[in-house]
């Protein structure tokens, strides 16, 4: 045994060698984020060619409007062809409306199963850029229980064709839009349109009712329904989704590789990591942030009748 | 027919004749490297110390239980001969190589009256020599220092252990937790008040083994993560393993907690109730069975433990109010009971059982209802063996299971999740003490598991996966001592999983080398591997889900380098220093990105990406006199990196995660005021956690799968760049002890949070209409929170 050494030099030699090595092996990098232009548009196979939104992220600590639109930017929307190139160029115009642009008349449609590219030349420098291919339209072939009773064993269920999405899995989501005219009717006659669950969760003094004429689902894979084998899915409709009684219009939508990268990672923000974690979305726009997607939809009206 | 995953079932792997064929090979390789290192036991040589060494060994109990005492020192000393062992696992030591004379045979352990035999051993003699030592009175503190000293083998390189005693007298929310006592130790961090889980050297719970009587439990919380199963009345020995553990254990990538419960009182019958504010529980433990010699010492003994919440009157009392979010129904209970039966001398039988549930029933809003209930089932059956003096040998046959059943109803439309773990294994180990420079252990492990995950949204069928798979695992292990100041234990584990058929090979290596009197230089090399994944959240435990590597899914697998200091360098005082890196590849788990997992393969439900820990620890403790306890302190870092976060121009970057803290103090104090009133304290200051702080946000105006009075609100953050405010809080208790009516008791005042530190747990970002954000600060326990209890052992 050696001897001599005492215990407090050699503690106070790793103790040292401690913080050293600690100094020395901090890899961690946050990566740094800073203000950038934001586009949004959202393509639906079948439909006009939509308005574009040009902004800038606001700092957090803005306050009201801080999101200020891009006035003047150069805008187009491109069809492009199976290899890539250019069959049509859309250019579009400003809007008194800032930061909002539409296409020059006359607007053409969206096709199903084509790719797009949105370019903006920005008047302080800078483009952006960004592409979606559409998918392939859907259609509604039948419906089944649409006049239903609210819980009903028996719920409503549509029977729609099968969408081809590129390089994305097929996935759906559900919109259901009370036809309820929220601009006649008296809050506290919405408030009695109201199905329970929703009727418990409205609150008055923290939520606008109007929050509530359209409920969205997840995002879910078309696995989740029963393949017919030529070519469709039948979908059955989940109580949960009505809000209120009455007529609602159920739509289902096919969404692109950009519309579910977008919502699924947004979606990750409100709770999806540790609490506190907050990831970035994942988007497809060069140059900037935001959203330029496309998505395919059928839908058809319902109408619920009380318990 | 709702389209689904193809469950790929699988029968059983039919493991016992592999088991069988595995230890027998394990004993020819015993034999071929008793041969190399001295011969077969019958003739083991001494290193030329002696030409027909002697042995002594046996058992140490405690002399007014019959409990047997795991990790005591046991010394042989002769002039300036000095030979020691360390107690194993069932209590029992070896030391071989002594030249035939008389020796002193001294044994020693925390918390007891050392005892000291002389034995005078012929050529060749195998000693029997069963030990019990009394417990130490609070009188008797250099006694217990002595005892402290010469745990040598508690104190290996990133090894800690936890006293019952402890356990008990800490301040705690609800129960005594075992795992918040662990929280406490440097290098085990907590998530937040609200969590037990155990964030050991930078790694997330689900890298922690926990063992309780060599079974592995799956889910080890109540209250959904409140505090922990473990009841401490049925604890006998908790040995925490924080990294660089030995080839005896694996199959996590960090740390092992390993846990026993008491064999019961084999002297007499007792037992004992506490009522708590929240929760109660008894015990009852004694003798059974006849003598098998003139010592009247019972063949057997047993152990029931239960506790049950007792949070009914408090739940009816708040629903009376009209109080906002009370449960319909809430409660857990948990069970422990073991059997113990002495079939022979050389025969120890064991067939030990736990069983605990949670349970909740709540209704919110008007159509909504959650129905969760999990638990944990574990049972083993042992066998002690002692083929010869100098070879122990334990056979032990576990089954656990893991059942969690969240249901969760809103509106008639039902979501459900039936997470299911099943699995039975059987471990052998073979200890044996050739001579006195070797102790070679080995080992197999093999078992069948079976995981189970089946979610359902209105009816229809979402998702499922059954995985079956065999596992095995081996290992070989040589406690080398070429010289009293050197121990070398190198171990070899290889471990095989069945499904994706994954076969690996861990070299483990720690050196043990006392520099000085007192002074005891460490250090560890292991690699580790981990077949399976936790999906769990520290909000809530109840919706657990574990997952198993598959094709496409390899093991995870990490190394670790760990090097320390042992020191007492004061009476009484020891202070231990520990740095360590680690690094942790090839992490799987949930795709938290991943919207839906209807129909994908299972390969790609999971996101796959690596991470690593560094850090040092100081622990100073104090284990004798009025005032005694310890301080510990924490440097660390733990980062990952996952695709999709914290994305920088080349890609996803290092982060901390939210249970990185870089500093970390925990201060516990004992202070026996008067033989009657004891005064516990225990602080902890940290680091605040990491959060992300929004920078920028944008709203969109077009979405069209929203009503139009309705933004999507996105934000755009440098992930986890900020950190919260510090964590501190002081928890402070008095204990009466007494007797009453000839039973003795104790009378436990606490208050958790002292000052009422008002502790972040995290930030809450909202967005109003007008485009300001709100950041809802959600904080931990606010406010000092009362605690009281009353505990009696007849």
């Amino acid at each position: 045994m050696m001897t001599g050494i005492s215990a407090r030099a050699a503690l106070a030699v790793l103790l040292v060698s401690a913080v050293a090595v600690f100094s020395a092996c901090d890899a961690i990098d946050t990566a740094s984020v800073e203000q950038q232009p934001v586009a949004e548009a959202y393509m639906e196979a079948g439909k006009d060619l939509p308005e574009v939104v040009l902004s800038r992220t606001a700092p957090i600590d803005a306050g009201p409007g801080g999101q200020q639109g891009i006035r003047n930017a150069d805008v187009f929307i491109d069809r492009l062809g199976p290899d890539g190139s250019v069959v049509q160029t859309v250019p579009y115009r400003t809007t008194d409306t800032v930061g909002f642009y539409v296409p020059d008349s006359p607007t053409p449609t969206v096709q199903g199963g084509t790719t797009y590219r949105l370019r903006a030349e920005l008047p302080e420098g800078g483009s952006i850029r960004a592409e979606t291919t559409v998918p392939t339209a859907i259609d509604l072939v039948a419906s089944e229980n649409t006049d239903a009773t609210f819980q009903s064993p028996v719920q409503p269920s549509f029977t729609v064709t099968r969408a081809e999405v590129r390089d994305a899995p097929v996935v759906l989501l559900f919109t259901t839009t009370s036809q309820l005219d929220f601009e006649a009717l008296s809050e506290e006659e919405l408030i009695a349109e109201f199905t329970p669950f929703y009727a418990d969760a409205y609150d008055p003094d923290e939520d606008d009712i109007e929050d509530f004429k359209v409920t969205q689902s997840p995002i879910l894979n078309e696995a989740n329904y029963d393949d017919n084998g030529d070519g469709t899915i039948t979908i059955d409709f989940p109580w949960i989704a009505v809000a209120f009684y009455g007529e609602n219009e159920v739509a289902v939508s096919v969404l692109d590789r950009a519309l579910y990268d977008y919502l699924r990672t947004q979606e990750a923000q409100q709770g999806g990591l540790s609490p506190g974690e907050i990831p970035n979305i994942v988007d497809n726009i060069e140059g900037g942030t935001g959203i330029f997607g496309s998505y395919a939809r059928a839908s058809e009206t319902i109408n619920v009748g009380r318990e | 027919m709702p389209a689904r995953r193809s469950a790929s079932i699988e029968l059983p792997y039919h493991f016992f004749g592999p088991v069988m064929l595995c230890f027998s090979r394990l004993a020819v390789v015993f034999v071929m490297l008793g041969s190399l290192l001295g011969g077969v036991p019958s003739l083991a040589q001494d290193d030329g110390s002696a030409a027909d060494p002697a042995r002594i060994s046996g058992y140490v109990r405690d002399a007014e239980t019959g409990e047997t005492l795991l990790l005591a020192n046991v010394v042989a000393l002769s002039g300036d001969v000095t030979r020691g062992a360390a107690t194993n696992n069932a209590g029992y030591y070896t030391i071989a190589g002594l030249a035939p004379g008389t020796y002193t045979v001294r044994v020693t352990f925390l918390g007891f009256e050392p005892m000291e035999q002389e034995v005078t051993l012929e050529a060749g003699e195998d000693r029997r020599l069963d030990v019990e030592l009394s417990p130490a009175t609070t009188e008797v503190d250099e006694v217990v220092v002595e005892a402290e000293r010469d745990a040598a083998e508690a104190r290996a390189i990133g090894a800690n252990r936890v006293e019952t005693a402890l356990i008990k007298q800490l301040p705690a929310v609800l129960e005594p937790d075992l795992f918040r006592s662990l929280q406490l130790l440097p290098g085990v961090k907590a998530a937040s008040d609200f969590s037990s889980g155990l964030y050991i050297r930078g790694g997330s719970p689900d890298q922690t083994l926990i063992l309780l009587d060599r079974t592995t439990v799956y889910n080890p919380t109540h209250f959904f993560g409140l505090f922990s199963t473990f009841n401490p009345d049925a604890i006998k020995d908790v040995q925490l393993y924080k990294g660089g553990y030995p080839a005896e254990y694996g199959g996590r990538l960090g740390s092992v907690v390993d846990i026993y419960n008491k064999d019961g009182n084999r002297r007499e019958t007792q037992g004992g109730f506490s009522v708590g504010l929240l929760a109660s529980r008894a015990y009852v433990e004694g003798p059974y069975g006849r003598s098998w010699g003139d010592d009247g010492e019972e063949r057997g003994s047993y152990m029931v433990a239960l506790r049950r919440s007792t949070l009914e009157p408090l739940l009816a009392v708040l629903r009376s109010q009209d109080v906002d979010g009370i449960p319909d129904g809430f409660f857990f209970y948990d069970l422990n009971a073991k059997i113990n039966l002495d079939a022979t001398p050389n025969d120890k039988l064991s067939l030990a059982v736990y069983g605990g549930q949670d349970v909740l029933d709540l209704q919110f809003l008007d159509d909504g209802r959650f129905d969760i209930s999990y638990g944990n089932r574990t049972a083993s059956l042992d066998w002690q063996h002692l083929l010869s003096e100098t070879v122990f040998t334990n056979l032990t046959l576990t089954g656990s299971r893991y059942l969690s059943t969240p249901i969760a109803t809103i509106s008639s439309t039902r979501f459900s999740q039936r997470n299911e773990v099943t699995d039975v294994s059987l471990k052998g180990d073979i200890e044996w003490v050739p001579t006195r420079a070797h102790t070679l252990k080995g080992g197999i492990w093999a078992g069948a598991l079976s995981f189970g995950l089946r979610n359902t949204f209105d009816g229809v069928e979402t998702f499922e996966q059954e995985l079956s798979s065999g596992y095995a695992s081996a290992y070989i292990q040589d406690t080398y001592r070429p010289h009293d100041d050197w121990q070398v234990r190198a171990g070899l584990r290889s471990s095989y999983f069945d499904r994706g058929q994954y076969w690996r090979l861990e070299p483990r290596v720690s050196v043990d080398y006392t520099v000085a009197e007192g002074v005891r230089l460490q250090t560890a090399y292991g690699r580790y591997h981990q077949y399976l994944t936790l999906e769990t959240s520290e909000l809530f435990t109840g919706f657990d889900s574990w997952l198993t590597t598959d094709d496409g899914v390899p093991p995870s697998y990490g190394d670790q380098f760990v090097v320390g200091v042992k020191t007492e360098p004061w009476t009484g005082w020891s202070v231990d220093v520990e740095g360590y890196y680690r690094t942790m590849r090839d992490l799987f788990e949930l795709d938290p990105f991943l919207p839906d997992r209807a129909g994908l393969p299972y390969a790609e439900t999971f996101r796959f990406g690596d991470g690593f820990a560094f850090g040092g620890e100081v622990l100073v403790q104090r284990s004798t006199g009025a005032v005694n306890g310890f301080v510990g302190y924490t440097l660390s870092r733990t980062a990952r990196r996952f695709p999709l976060v914290n994305v920088g121009p080349n890609g996803p970057l290092y982060y901390a995660p939210k249970f990185d803290r870089t500093h970390d103090l925990n201060i516990v104090a004992n202070y026996d005021l008067t033989e009657k009133w004891r005064m516990t304290a225990a602080f902890n200051y940290a680091t605040g956690q990491p959060y992300t702080e929004p920078t920028y946000r944008f709203s969109t105006v077009n979405d069209p799968f929203i009503s139009d009075s309705q933004t999507r609100e996105t934000f755009i953050s440098p992930f986890n760049g900020e950190r919260l405010p510090a964590y501190h809080r002081l928890d402070v208790g008095a204990t009466r002890r007494g007797t009453w009516f000839g039973a003795d008791f104790e009378l436990q005042l606490q208050v958790i949070n002292l000052y009422g530190r008002s502790n972040i747990w995290f930030y809450f970002f909202e967005t109003n209409d007008d485009g300001t954000v709100e950041r809802t600060e959600v904080p931990q326990i606010p406010v000092p929170l009362p605690n009281i209890s009353f505990t009696m052992t007849f």
